[in-house]
This record gives C-alpha cells, structure tokens and sequence, in this order.
C-alpha cells in the first residue's frame, strides 16, 4: 500500500497512450509483462473483485465526506452566529433583563465560550473531511490487481501490491468489465477524486477564516491562523495523501477553480471585524461546494439551504433553522443558468459505474473472454 | 336513504385521505419555497466582490459561486413544479369524489327533490352531503390555482419584500379555511361524534 502510494505520489495513473503502446509494440518480444493466458484468464475475475472493492469503497468514502462537510457547516453557522450575537450584544434591546447587572458582560463570556466550543466542533469535521478525502484518494489508487507469487507459479494469487517490476497490473490493458480496461476506471476515478482534493483545499481556507474570527475588545489585532499553520497535530502528513502537501512545500496548495488561474497568494488585508455579508458569503461558499459537480451532491444542496444569521435587529434569529428535507430528493439532470460549467459527463457517470461494477456479475467475463 | 348516507360518508373518508396528503404537500412546498426564497435574498450579498473577503484571492470564486447557486435555485423550482403537480393530482381526486357521489345518487334507486332534502335526526340530508363534497373540491380548485400563479412569479429576480408576500400567500391558504371545512365534516359524522 505505502509503496503504491509512493510511486502514485505524482497523481496521475499511467496514461493510456503508454499501456496500449507496450501492449501493441511488443507482445511476443518482453519476456515478463504480457501474462500467459492462464493467468490473464485467473486475472480478469480478481481484478473485478478488486475494482468492485474500490468503487463501493469509493461510494462509503464519498458519504464520509458528505456528512462531515454537512456537520461542519452547521458548527460553521453556529460560530458565526455565536460570534455575531456576540459583536451585537452591546447594542442588543434587551427589555427588562437590562437592569440585571452584568448582563451584558456574562451573555459575552457565554458567547465567547460557545464559539470555542464550536470552534473545535469545527475543526474536528474538517479533520473527518480530510481523512474521507484520503480515503478516497487511497481507494482511487488501488485499482490495479497485480500478480502474487512467482510468475510460471500454477496457483495464481492476486494482490494489491505490485511485486514484479513488469506487472503493470492491468492485465496488459485487457478489459476487465465490458470493453474497459482498468485504465479506464483510474481516470475516472481519479477525476472524481480530483473534485474532492480541491474542494478540501477550498473548505480548509474557509476553515482557516472561520476559526480565525474572534470577538475582541477594542478591535486589537491578534494573533490570527495563517494558511500555513497546521490546523491539527499530523493534518500536513494526512494531507500529503491527498496531493496538497508534499515533500518539497510544506504549506498546502492553495485552492483554484478549474479552468481558472491557481492562486499563487493570499490577500491578506481585508477589514476587520469581517461584515456579516461576508461571513454570509463564507458560509454560502462552504455550503455550495463550488468544485464539486451536481450530479455528487443533490441531496445534499436541497437540505441545507436556509440559515438564519444574527442580526442586531433580529433578536431570535439564532442559530440554523433546521428545515425539513425535501421528500424527494432526485438527480435534477441540466437546467443551467448563467454560465455554469457544463455537468461534467465522467462525474455524472460516477454512480451509473459505480454500479455498473457493483451488478455486473461473472456473465460480463464470460462473454468477454478474449 | 340510510344506505346511500353510508356510501356518501365512505366518500367523505376519501377526500379526507387526499386532504392529508394536501397537508404534506404543503409543508414540501413551504420549505422549498423557504429555501428559495433565502438563495434570492442572499444573491445580492453574494453579486458584490467587496463581500467576498480573503476569497477575492480565488480568481473565478464570485461567478462559481453564484452559478451554483442558480443552480440549486433551478432545482428547487423544478420541485416546486414537480409538487404542483401532485396537487394537482388531488384537486382532479377530489373532483372525482364529488362527481361520483352526485352519481352515486342519482344513479340509485331514483331519489325526488324532496327525499334529498329530508333530514332524519342527526343525519345529513343528501343535499348537503353532495354540496358539502363539491365545495371541498372548489376550494383546493381555487387554492391550487393561486399557488400555482404564486409559484410561477416566484424568480431569482424577486425581491426580498415580495419574496416574503408570496411565502406568506402559501402558508395562509386563503381559499382553504379549515374551520369550515370541519364544519363539515362535523355534521357529516355527526352520529359518530356524539
């Protein structure tokens, strides 16, 4: 597994062009990689047990994922709210209560507390975030099944862990469901891993924000987190992982867009204390999963579209208003408006393969038996 | 007469039925609208780069940002169509009812004017019971169609104000009033009530 990661570090699976190249110029001349046909046929049914392995992985990964970021946008929201109602309190109408001494000042200690609480409440669905992302990206790169044991061996035996300097471990391109080859499914499934990689890196720049607003007495600057700093104690070796930290820059990779210019550095003056509209924006940014397609998360999208943020005229505002999940939730298939990017047709496909692998039985290699 | 208030009462059962299912359709239907209408009211803070903060660094953040959330704005207007439908579904059940009862008693044993209107101790006569269905049926006929003239003006480009009035026509139901209808109800099943 270590290995594999290893010599995955770079991210990107083998690219199709070399596999078919080395199948189609030498088929008779390398003496190791193309298997004999006994093994090619031993091959093909534990590759599908690995690939169907992977995908399902894939799938629990992604729901890790979807709950830990569904949680951390909640205690996203009670920490701005907290801190809002905490920065209104001197100018909040308090009716009677306003003759009880000390109010004001103890609702602020209780507020300050509250926020840490959530603080940390935060920070522990962003570790969650990342390790499901680990996951995926660990899953993602285990698709290839690779020759166990001696090659001439009668017993053929499968595993993870490329132990012939040869065996690319994807049967020489053959396919493995239908006409795909493993190839095939690594880019796919390194497309879909992509989206989540940069939508971390997006989440741990609103995390790194959101943790850093704190309520202090006569606007003193202190000290606030920066991108650099590790948010938890190991998060830099988890996120290596992923691809956002790596040997030669500690500092993660900055989030981007795709198709848009990576951000090469942090504006850091912004107005302190942050307005509520931008705390909103931050907090719409956290829950729209910007590099994220569609088609991944449509339950998620209708379930948390309301909050309701503190605002001084606004007294009972508090807190996340938990509306009802819509009954139905459903795939809503096009329906753009104002040049969205186009639903990208492999994230589409995720689950249709993803089941694809999952249903597929021993018939599709019975019939494809070269 | 006895047996034919049965068969009306069974058919009082029914649309209570498809009221209930109106019932949870409405409450779909408001927390769509709720969640709609708080994306319109946050598209403006979201159109301002000033509000964007230390995300000004991502470059292409405003626009990605506020696509998506056209994007799930779109899909919550699909489903509010897809509910308008369902209620649709019930405002034609609830038709249905109402015709077949007039059926029902026209078709049976040949009832004059004046047996419709007898009324024997608690029981309602035929009349009402008939009138009592039909009015039912006008009222969602008519609330379905101010929900659906609500829906349909409900767009991002609202404003906040009027997004609010809309909403408010929804949780209201003007042309539903409960009360009555359980007024109806009660003399239906007055026997059953006392």
């Amino acid at each position: 597994m270590e290995a594999e990661a290893k010599a995955n570090a770079a991210g990107t699976p083998l690219p199709p062009s070399k596999v078919s190249s080395s199948r189609n110029h030498n088929p008779g001349l390398s003496p190791l990689p193309s298997p004999s046909p006994s093994p090619t046929r031993l091959w093909r049914p534990a590759a599908q047990r690995n690939i169907r392995n992977q995908w399902s992985k894939l799938l629990s990964s992604k729901d890790r994922w979807a709950s830990a970021a569904s949680e951390g946008r909640s205690q996203a929201t009670s920490l701005v709210n907290a801190y809002l109602s905490q920065r209104y309190m001197p100018a909040m109408e308090l009716g009677v209560l306003k003759d009880m001494p000390g109010i004001r000042r103890k609702a602020c200690d209780k507020l300050a507390r509250k926020q840490e609480t959530y603080r940390k409440l935060l920070l522990s669905s962003y570790n969650d975030m990342v390790l499901a992302v680990a996951e995926l990206v660990k899953s993602a790169r285990s698709m290839r099944c690779f020759l166990k044991g001696p090659i001439a061996s009668p017993l053929a035996q499968f595993s993870d862990i490329p132990e012939h300097e040869n065996d690319p471990g994807d049967g020489g391109g053959i396919p493995v469901f239908s006409s795909f080859s493993i190839t095939y499914f690594e880019n796919l499934a390194h497309e879909l891993v992509e989206m989540f990689v940069s939508e971390l890196s997006l989440k741990r720049f609103l995390v790194v924000e959101l943790l850093s607003i704190k309520h202090e007495e006569g606007d003193g600057q202190f000290d606030r987190l920066k991108w650099s700093d590790e948010l938890y104690s190991g998060e830099f070796q988890d996120l290596t992982i992923s691809g956002l930290c790596s040997e030669k820059n500690v500092e993660p990779l900055l989030p981007s867009l795709r198709g848009q210019q990576p951000c090469t550095s942090l504006t850091t003056q912004v107005d302190h204390p942050l307005s509520s509209d931008v705390l909103q924006v931050y907090l719409t940014t956290w829950l729209a999963d910007c590099t994220l397609t569609l088609s991944l998360t449509p339950h998620h999208l209708l379930a948390c579209d309301s909050w309701s943020m503190a605002f001084p005229w606004q007294h009972s505002g508090y807190g996340v208003s938990g509306y009802p999940m819509p009954r139905n939730p459903r795939t809503f298939p096009g329906g753009y408006v104002m040049g969205t990017e186009p639903l990208h047709a492999v994230a589409a496909a995720f689950l249709a393969i993803a089941s694809f692998c999952l249903l597929s039985g021993s018939s599709s290699h019975a019939v494809l038996q070269p | 007469m006895e047996t034919m208030v049965r068969k009306l009462q069974q058919k009082y059962k029914k649309a209570r039925e498809d009221m209930g299912k109106w019932d949870e359709l409405q409450s779909r239907l408001l927390s769509l609208f709720k969640s709609a209408t708080s994306i319109i009211n946050r598209l403006q803070v979201l159109a301002e780069a000033k509000n964007y903060g230390v995300l000004r660094s991502i470059s292409g953040i405003r626009e990605a940002l506020l696509g998506k959330q056209m994007e799930t704005l779109e899909m919550i207007f699909r489903s509010m169509r897809e509910t308008m439908k369902e209620f649709r579904g019930i405002v034609l059940s609830l038709e249905k009812i109402a015709r077949d009862a007039w059926q029902l008693v026209k078709g049976g044993s040949a009832q004059t004017s004046k047996q419709m209107k007898v009324q024997i101790g608690l029981w309602p006569n035929i009349t009402y019971c008939l009138g009592g269905l039909r009015s039912i049926y006008e009222m969602h006929q008519s609330e379905y169609i101010l929900k659906l003239s609500v829906v349909s003006s409900l767009t991002w480009k609202c404003s906040p104000t009027d997004a609010a009035a809309f909403g408010q026509l929804l949780v209201d139901q003007p042309n539903i009033p409960k009360d009555e209808v359980q007024a109806v109800y009660d003399i239906i099943f007055a026997e059953e009530i006392c």
